[in-house]
Formats: C-alpha cells, sequence, structure tokens
C-alpha cells in the first residue's frame, strides 16, 4: 500500500504525462525520425495486392502503349508521392510506353519536369535515350478541376493547343493517331486531393472504361478502396508505404524504402504514447475511485 | 429577364452535360465539348478573380497598416515577383522550343547528300544557340525560386503535419467510451500494420489492417459517397430545374 505522500506524487506524475506539453511529443518525434533515418533496418516489405496490380499493369503494356499520366500533387506531398511518381515512370519508360503527361494543380507543372529529369538521367545511364516529344510529353497545367477532366478524355489536342514548352500539341509525333481516353491504353493518376484519382474515375474511366490505377497519399487511400473493389482502379499506391511496396517489386530500393524504417518508428512511438496515455488515464480514474 | 436567362442557361448547359454522358451523338457531343471548352475558360477567370480578391483583401490591409500588414505586403510582393518570373519562364521555353526546331531543320538539312558547308556551318551555330536557350530557359528566376524557396517551404509546411498528428493522436485516441475504444484499436491496428515493423512485430498485423480498409472502410466509404451521390444528383436536378438557384445570389 502507497503512502499518501507517495501516491499524491504518483498521481501528479500520472495527470503530468496525461497533459503532456506537446513539445516534449514534437521533440520525440523529430529525435526518433532523425536517428532511425541514419538506421537500416532492413525491415521485411510485403507487397498489397493494391500494389501488385499497378505492378502487373504496367508490365503488361506493350511498348508504344499510350499512358496518360496525370501528376496532381506540388512539392508539399513530395515526401510520399515523388518516389511512386519516379518508381512508376521509371518503369512505363524502360517499357516503351509513350507517356503524356498533364496537370490540373497549379503547383504541378514543375513536378512533371523534375521527374522526367531524373528519369531520364538514369536512363541515359543504362544506355536508353528517350525523346521529349517522341517518347515523352509535358502538356502542363489545365484549369477547369473537373470540367478539365471531362474535356481531356473527349479531346487531348483541343483541351492542350500547346505543350508546356509552347509546341503545338497537334505537331507532337508522340501525339499522331490518337486524341481521347477511348485510344488510351492507361490513364495514372499521382494525386493528393481534389480533383485527383476520384475524380478521374467519375468524369473519365466510367465513361470511357480504360484501365487506371493511381498513386496517392495515405490519406486519400481509404477513398479508394470502394474503386478499387467494382475494378474502376485495377491498383493504387498507398503513401510512403506504397511507394514502398511498388519499390520492392519492380527490385529497386528507394526513399520509400528507407523512408519505412522511419515510419515504422514513428508509428510504434505514437502506439505507445497513445497506449502510455491510455494506461495513465485509467490508473488515474481508478486513483479516484479509490 | 435577370432571372429567367441564368436559370436557361444553367438548364441548357446542365442538360447538355448529362446528355453527353449517356448518349454518343454528334449534334449532342458538339454541343456540349463546346459548353466544357467554355467551362475551362470561364473556371480559369475564377483564378483571375482570385489574384483580383487577394490583392484588394491585402492591398487594403497594408494601406491602413492594420495588424500584419508586413506579411500581407511580403504576400503580394511574392505573388508580383512570381507572376513575373512565370512569364519570363514561359517566354524562355517558347524561345528554346523554336531555336531547338529551327536547329532540327538546319541539321536536317546539312545532314543531306551534297549539303554545302555553309549549311554545315549553320547547323553547328544553331546547336550552340539551342544550348544557350535551354540554359537560359532551365536556369531562371522562375525555377530558381520555385525551387529553392517554394519546394522547402510547402515540404517543410506538410512535415510539421506529422508532429501536429502525433501529437493530437496522443490527445484524441483516449478510451472514454465504447466507441472511443473502438476507434482508438482500429487506429493502432492501422498504425502498426501498414508499417513494414508491424508484420515484423507479428505476423497477423497487416492482415488485420488489410481486413479493415478492405471490408468495414470500403462498406463506410461506399455508403457516404453512395449518399453524397444521391444528394448530388438531387442538388443537380434542383438546379437545372431552376427550383435552386445559388448563382443568382450575391
Amino acid at each position: 500500500m502507497m503512502g499518501s505522500g507517495q501516491q499524491s506524487r504518483y498521481q501528479r506524475f500520472l495527470e503530468a504525462f496525461v497533459a503532456l506539453d506537446r513539445r516534449w511529443i514534437f521533440l520525440s518525434v523529430g529525435l526518433i525520425a532523425i536517428i532511425f533515418m541514419n538506421i537500416d533496418m532492413s525491415l521485411p516489405i510485403t507487397p498489397s495486392d493494391q500494389s501488385t496490380e499497378v505492378y502487373h499493369t504496367i508490365e503488361s503494356l506493350k511498348p508504344g502503349a499510350i499512358v496518360h499520366m496525370s501528376i496532381d500533387y506540388g512539392p508539399g506531398s513530395e515526401a510520399e508521392l515523388w518516389p511512386q511518381h519516379v518508381a512508376m515512370l521509371r518503369q512505363l519508360l524502360r517499357k516503351g510506353a509513350k507517356v503524356v503527361c498533364s496537370s490540373l494543380w497549379t503547383d504541378a507543372p514543375p513536378m512533371i519536369e523534375k521527374g522526367f529529369e531524373t528519369v531520364l538521367g538514369e536512363l541515359q545511364k543504362e544506355g536508353i535515350t528517350k525523346q521529349r516529344g517522341v517518347d515523352y510529353a509535358n502538356l502542363g497545367f489545365k484549369a477547369g478541376d473537373r470540367v478539365a477532366i471531362a474535356s481531356i478524355g473527349t479531346s487531348f489536342r483541343q483541351t492542350f493547343p500547346t505543350d508546356s514548352m509552347g509546341n503545338p500539341t497537334s505537331q507532337l509525333p508522340i501525339m499522331r493517331g490518337w486524341d481521347n481516353y477511348r485510344d488510351v491504353d492507361l490513364l495514372i493518376t499521382i494525386s493528393v486531393g481534389d480533383p485527383g484519382a476520384v475524380e478521374y474515375v467519375q468524369q473519365a474511366q466510367s465513361r470511357y472504361r480504360m484501365p487506371m490505377i493511381a498513386g496517392v497519399t495515405a490519406v486519400i487511400a481509404p477513398q479508394l478502396y470502394p474503386y478499387y473493389q467494382s475494378k474502376n482502379i485495377r491498383g493504387f499506391l498507398g503513401g510512403l508505404a506504397g511507394a514502398a511496396e511498388y519499390e520492392k517489386l519492380v527490385g529497386e530500393p528507394g526513399r520509400a524504402t528507407k523512408g519505412m524504417n522511419v515510419q515504422s518508428a514513428v508509428h510504434v512511438l505514437i502506439v505507445l504514447m497513445v497506449l502510455l496515455g491510455n494506461i495513465a488515464q485509467y490508473l488515474l480514474k481508478r486513483i479516484a475511485r479509490s | 429577364m435577370r432571372t429567367r436567362v441564368p436559370i436557361f442557361i444553367t438548364a441548357f448547359v446542365g442538360v447538355f452535360m448529362i446528355l453527353k454522358f449517356f448518349f454518343v451523338t454528334p449534334w449532342i457531343s458538339l454541343i456540349s465539348n463546346e459548353l466544357e471548352q467554355w467551362g475551362i475558360v470561364t473556371l480559369a477567370f475564377a483564378i483571375i478573380l482570385g489574384v483580383l480578391n487577394l490583392m484588394k483583401i491585402n492591398l487594403k490591409t497594408v494601406m491602413e497598416r492594420k495588424r500584419d500588414w508586413g506579411y500581407k505586403l511580403l504576400l503580394l510582393a511574392s505573388m508580383f515577383f512570381m507572376m513575373g518570373a512565370g512569364g519570363l519562364q514561359w517566354y524562355h521555353d517558347v524561345m528554346a522550343g523554336r531555336t531547338a526546331e529551327a536547329c532540327e531543320k538546319a541539321f536536317a538539312a546539312a545532314s543531306a547528300p551534297n549539303a554545302p558547308a555553309a549549311a554545315q556551318q549553320d547547323a553547328a551555330a544553331l546547336k550552340s544557340q539551342k544550348d544557350a536557350a535551354r540554359l537560359a530557359a532551365d536556369k531562371n528566376a522562375f525555377s530558381f525560386s520555385f525551387y529553392n524557396i517554394y519546394y522547402p517551404l510547402a515540404a517543410t509546411i506538410y512535415s510539421l503535419l506529422a508532429f501536429y498528428v502525433a501529437s493530437a493522436a496522443f490527445r484524441a485516441f483516449r478510451a472514454k467510451n465504447l466507441h472511443a475504444t473502438l476507434l482508438l484499436i482500429a487506429a493502432i491496428i492501422v498504425m502498426i500494420g501498414r508499417v513494414p515493423i508491424g508484420g515484423y512485430i507479428w505476423k497477423g498485423f497487416p492482415w488485420l489492417q488489410d481486413w479493415l480498409m478492405i471490408w468495414p472502410n470500403t462498406a463506410g466509404q461506399r455508403a457516404i459517397q453512395m449518399g453524397a451521390a444521391i444528394g448530388m444528383i438531387a442538388m443537380g436536378l434542383r438546379v437545372i430545374f431552376g427550383i435552386e438557384r445559388p448563382y443568382l445570389k450575391g
């Protein structure tokens, strides 16, 4: 049995923990992130069905297949979506697909350019060269959200009269012989919100029935499960974990795989804090009752 | 007249947008495609309207030296700087594109059999011009500001979420009653099961996480989405028939 002085100290400690200053939580998260960024834990990554479907959908493309990639995220979501973007683009260009990128987000066009720059640089080292306007194109930003998606479905050339460099879209070799979603072999959207994957399903995929896959942030992923179950979306990557699974599937561990160490450690920290907070609250209640 | 014309326009546009989805008829497609382009142009003007509104609100604060006027001034200055830099970037991109096109034509002329020496010299001169134009397009104020100021700032703001989420989770996930306890259990399973360490701790975590996402989550999401869709259909019909007229207000 605890003495009254001891009990009050014990009680004070529990009360202090339940009402812990958030700066301590910030500090713990920061420290854990820094430490685990520099530790290689090599945790086993098991690809989910959704990620595996994304991989197989891209892998089944034939050389010369037309792929529309809508890049709908800005630098804010780079941590989660950049690894997905680069991994998918790399696989597409290696497969010889014709990749046409566009965006419905104002701050996304530089991400498109950065993606091409990064992947083309890597492919060049492997001896694979790709030509702008022939193997890939950046059609830039289009305002209009859902209306723009509906318009893209009807005509790429009408919606994007020029590419991001100011060249007439109709004169680009990559755009010859096709103009709408009926001719597209695969639609990919890498998105952070609205307009994004859900809007592409509603405005384009449900109408034109072309195969579609998506890469989204972890908070958007739960919204895509109904579309995955109804086969509107063949597969999707959810957040950094989805990107890590994809890196495992393509056999090229990168930033996402490394990020899993940090994410695992921070998730464990949060769960421990939550559990300890609940235990402390329970003990406080018991003391109050007694 | 002031009421009837907007109602007629709304009904006309709405009906054609619906018809386009269900019928593949040339004349319906023609009209609805045109309306879509009008829609895009109108929505593009919304960006201009947004810029003007931002200017109006912030300029007033700056002129009247109200609270935080310095920040507002910085916001306006940044906006104008990025607009100017963006315009310059577009100019450089267009010039680089034109030079590249001219260069390709010159190369084609130079590589033709019996091409004159002058054509080969032209091609060599254009090659250096092309590289210079591309360099100017790649390294300008817009790219510099985007990649060195906006990029890290946006990434930092988003990254701060992780800290706030951790703090909020610690305070919010408390087993106060049955519903809160269920939420707490689901949150712990998803948080641990979604990351590789979950499978390392216990092989059942990833399976449980997957089950939660595929079944209860999908059912809930579908219910919300179908409810919202039915609500949207009802709202759309009310707007088309002129019962609901939000666009006439203000």
